[in-house]
């Protein structure tokens, strides 16, 4: 084994590493103009709230799979098949912690931590929450 | 700050306790300590220990470490489980027991985060180390020298929690420290930081254990082990240590913010300061509900390997199995709000964890049903770990039902917080997971010592922890229902309670009595090693890889590494009768290494120094511990070979009992 | 395994290294949960100002659009590096970590300097469970970067001393790992905490 192809065969690039060089590039100027993209379009007040906040996301969520793909190597062959595999566990997981927290502290921050306004008006109206 | 608050942080001479019964447990302990030290002086064994043993990268040796830790964290936590019983026992009406309120409240503090950090991981990582490799036909685990860290992580940990007793105080908020309890204005003492600490250092070598055998089981099968041609505790132990690696960093993070608030006054879970202290038990149990699971799943998979050897069966439904382990550990994520339904969640959040807690019920009774399936029309030996699987059975059974009706959240208003919760979790861990590592130990001792354990004095250590657990334990179901609360250190005579308290304490002697008779069955079986040892490396008539290879199992464990084409590989092979490989090569062992304890000292240093404020000790040791890993990284790992030759006189001096090796 | 006897069992050796790659990836799935808990944290506490300062007071965007390119462009001279090793350059292979190296002590040092101002002015971490909450997560996170620097250091030590071996090769392999996933939680940090921050104030 020699080390010219070393990281293919550990398992960190994929097997066709040919324009992995330009990948890389690819990848940087992809990062760069999302996140110029995502900070000029917040700054500059382009979109209203809610389009604004789906776009953000969106352009985010490309960032964040171009770098894995590209820089990561996460997304191609057989080789990055396990870590892959534990990578989309970890997302799972996350999802359910992370929004299992938020609504689980939602519901007892409403029912537990009420408002002095929350509280008023739960005494006037008898209704629950 | 004064030259002696620099050197000595909090350190005073009034942090040493005062009252009798602490007093004598931590001299019992000092004294233990040195006696240990005199008899290793005196035995010239010194030399020996560290080459063989303290620096060994070798799995069934930091397997045994492992488990003599745990064992020592045992009579530690069942001292404590001792004073608990007798203060409730007698703290009724006019007396006041033999302990002060907040005594009682850091023994129940530190009998909980000991038998849960300590004991119960220590024997789970004890027997995983021991047995992993040998099951998936490997020489050794996946990491070596980390394996030896994640051992000594796990003691420092350990060393940090024995030190509480007897420098400085331990935490009186509960084996989970819940804030605003545990934070600094109500627990102004260093107890809650000793928690911290060890449970942080000890919760490090976890996560690094994790990793280890869970890249152990993806990378280091044997050839022709394709995954559902892996024994079943091989699975359950994939199945809890993915658990280990998403769950503790849930626990690293928690503590963590805990320690911020306490040392550098911010406002996670403080009262004021725009904290939020339900935030600290909504983090804190997404990492405990997978923890418990952590725990059982290698137990389940060790009745897995015990029922079907000793009902003569392949284990019924493996594939059912299989799919109960994986959806274990996916439903382990959705339940973790019942430890809180009483927080004040609103119905709805309450019902989608009560039915998500309800389901996962499920894949545990497909389990138990395949296990009474393995048993019949079986040939079955009721040896000790059949004994321990039949008494789980029926206990688990009990205590999971009580964790279903606990699992409805309008019942469980009623019944949270009181004994019978405590009742309910002790069966499960206590009968399961346990009885589980008992019935393991039992199990594979032979396989790592090369003789059996006395089979009498391991029925009535099992009929002793029965009876034992049962008197101890379904008192508590009644008292719940009663109305009794957990941690209470005096109640009224007029309440009737007494009674049930002392049936109670005559049963937690009776586990302890079946703990000195495991003791003793250790001592009687060591005596009579000779004439218990077994040749043959297949004492029970396994199914498994494992009891391929001689007892005790060689350092190198397979002479040649073998080739799988079945499920129970190792009865496969039996049954074809085919004949032990011979062509033995040259086989390369990795070195020794003392970095691993270096890197613990280090690490000891620190947790001890963030816990008296000694900043310069806990610089020297964040230093020294990222110094020698460094070290480490720049040292090429070395090995030795063992000849083939050496391989082959192995091989048969132990088969043979004319070659009268030294056990 | 020893380089020398290496040459002898290329198999066992791309197992062997294999497995640590795979290792060190499980390791940083659970660094992304603990960043996970401390972003649920952050969303938690996110508006327990205390009557103290919300984030869209506090945080200063273009000065944060500098040390995320800055931190972006270390990324790509991360990857330059294992370029530039995959040929066998090493002292290209140092150069381009020199590089990185200095771009993540410049994002340090931004970090720490907003930072500063901000404790400065009153509003350190102890001032309410917002600043606790932010405070512990960017520093977490630039705790992590710390550590990659230092790791890079001792690389660029090992590869200057012994050249690209297979040992260093791995050693290289890891960090880019590591420092690859760092920029990848401070999209997260950038996007949730700042931008987030400021379009709900």
């Amino acid at each position: 084994m020699n080390m010219n192809n070393y990281f293919e065969e550990i398992g960190l690039w994929p097997r066709d590493s040919n324009n992995i060089a330009s990948r890389y590039v690819l990848g940087f100027v992809i990062s760069l103009l999302c996140t110029l993209g995502a900070y000029f379009l917040v700054m500059g007040h382009v979109f209203s709230a809610d389009l604004l906040l789906a776009s953000v996301i969106v352009i985010a969520l490309v960032q964040v799979i171009v770098q894995l793909e590209f820089f990561l190597h996460l997304g191609t062959g057989l080789s990055a098949r396990a870590r892959l595999i534990a990578f989309g566990v970890a997302i799972f997981i996350i999802g359910i912690l992370v929004a299992g927290s938020l609504w689980i502290m939602y519901n007892l921050n409403q029912r537990m931590m009420p408002s002095m306004e929350q509280m008023e008006q739960y005494m006037n109206d008898q209704v629950g929450f | 700050m004064t030259w002696n608050t620099f050197i000595f942080g909090n350190l005073s001479w009034s942090v040493f306790p005062t009252n009798a019964i602490a007093v004598g447990g931590g001299v019992f302990m000092v004294v233990a300590f040195v006696v240990v030290l005199a008899l290793i002086t005196y035995f010239k064994w010194w030399k020996s220990l560290w080459n063989n043993w303290l620096t060994s990268v070798d799995h069934k040796r930091i397997g045994i470490m492992y488990l003599i830790v745990a064992t020592v964290m045992l009579v530690r936590g069942g001292a404590d489980a001792l004073l608990l019983r007798t203060q409730q026992a007698t703290s009724v009406g006019a007396s006041n027991g033999i302990l002060s309120s907040n005594h009682f409240q850091q023994i129940f503090s530190a009998h909980g985060s000991i038998m849960i950090f300590f004991v119960a991981m220590g024997f789970m990582f004890g027997l995983i180390n021991l047995v992993l490799p040998l099951q998936i036909g490997s020489r050794d685990v996946a990491f070596p020298f980390l394996n030896n860290t994640s051992f000594w992580l796990f003691a420092a940990g350990a060393v940090l929690i024995n030190f509480s007793l007897i420098v400085g105080d331990f935490s009186a908020a509960g084996w989970l420290s819940y804030p605003p309890l545990s934070e600094l204005a109500y627990s102004p003492t260093t107890g809650v930081d000793y928690w911290i600490w060890s449970l942080q250092i000890g919760g490090i070598g976890s996560l690094l254990s994790g990793i280890n055998f869970l890249v152990t089981i993806v990378k280091k099968r044997c050839q022709g082990m394709t995954p559902m041609k892996m024994p079943m505790f091989v699975w359950t132990v994939l199945g809890s240590m993915s658990l280990v690696v998403f769950a503790f960093p849930i626990l690293t993070a928690t503590l963590a913010l805990l320690w911020l608030d306490r040392t550098l006054g911010m406002h996670f879970f403080t009262a004021g300061g725009g904290g939020n202290m339900m935030m600290y038990v909504n983090l804190i149990w997404a990492w405990g509900h997978p923890e418990v699971y952590i725990l059982v799943l290698p137990a389940f998979g060790i009745f897995s390997e015990v029922v079907a050897v000793f009902s003569g069966k392949k284990l019924a439904g493996y594939a059912s199995m299989v799919g109960s382990v994986i959806a274990i550990v996916c439903l382990s994520w959705f339940v973790w709000l019942h430890h809180f339904f009483t927080m004040g969640a609103g119905a709805d959040v309450n019902t989608f964890f009560g039915i998500m807690t309800a389901v996962i019920a499920i894949p545990t009774g497909v389990k138990i049903f395949n296990w009474i399936f393995t048993m019949y029309r079986g040939r079955i030996r009721f040896l000790t770990p059949m004994l321990w699987f039949m008494g789980f059975a029926v206990l688990f059974t009990i205590g999971g039902v009580a964790g279903v009706v606990l699992a409805e959240p309008a019942a469980d208003y009623q019944l949270h917080n009181s004994l019978f919760l405590v009742a309910h979790f002790h069966t499960m861990i206590v009968s399961g997971v346990l009885f589980g590592y008992f019935a393991g130990f039992t199990y594979w001792f032979p396989k790592i010592f090369g003789f059996t354990l006395n089979e009498r004095w391991g029925r009535r250590a099992f009929w002793a922890w029965l009876v034992g657990f049962i008197l101890a334990f379904v008192p508590l179901y009644i008292l719940g229902f009663m109305g009794a609360t957990r941690r209470l250190d005096h109640y009224s005579a007029s309440l009737g309670w007494q009674p049930l308290f002392i049936v109670a304490g005559i049963g937690t002697l009776i586990i302890a009595l079946g703990f000195i008779f495991q003791l003793v069955q250790v001592v009687v079986s060591i005596r009579n090693r000779k004439a218990a040892r077994d040749y043959s490396g297949d004492p029970w008539d396994g199914r498994t890889l494992e009891w391929s290879i001689p007892s005790p199992a060689p350092v190198y464990n397979f002479a040649v590494l073998p080739v799988v084409e079945a499920r129970d590989a190792f009865w496969n092979t039996k049954q074809e009768g085919k004949s032990r490989e011979t062509n033995f090569k040259d086989i390369r062992m990795p070195e020794n290494s003392a970095l691993g304890i270096l890197i613990a000292l280090f690490v000891f240093f620190f947790g001890f120094g963030a816990v008296w404020h000694m900043w310069w000790l806990a610089s020297l040791g964040l230093l020294g511990s990222i110094v020698t890993v460094i070290a480490r990284t720049f040292a090429e790992p070395e090995e030795y070979v063992i000849s083939a030759t050496e391989v082959a006189l192995t091989e048969s001096s132990l088969r043979d009992p004319s070659a009268a090796i030294a056990l | 395994m020893t380089n020398e006897t290496l040459a002898q069992f290329p198999e066992e050796a791309k197992n062997e290294d294999s497995a640590v790659v795979f290792g060190f990836w499980m390791y940083l799935m659970g660094d992304f949960i603990l960043f996970a808990g401390l972003f649920a944290t952050y969303a938690v506490l996110r508006n327990n100002t205390f009557g103290g300062p919300a984030g869209s007071a506090i945080f200063n965007l273009p000065f944060v659009l500098i040390e995320t390119l800055v931190l972006l462009t270390s990324s790509f001279t991360c990857g330059l590096s294992l370029l530039a090793a995959r040929k066998g350059e090493a002292r290209r292979v140092v150069g381009w970590l020199i590089a990185t190296v200095v771009l993540g002590l410049s994002f340090a040092a931004l970090e720490i300097s907003e930072f500063t101002r901000l404790v400065m002015a009153g509003n350190g971490p102890q001032r309410s469970g917002f600043l606790s909450a932010y405070f512990t997560l960017v520093e977490v996170h630039g705790l992590h970067v710390l550590i990659g620097c230092l790791w890079v250091v001792a690389l660029i030590v090992a590869i200057s001393i012994r050249g690209l071996t297979r040992s260093n090769m791995r050693k290289l392999a890891l960090w880019s790992l590591f420092w690859h996933f760092l920029e990848i939680v401070w999209i997260f940090i950038f996007v949730i905490v700042y931008l987030l921050g400021v379009m709900y104030p």
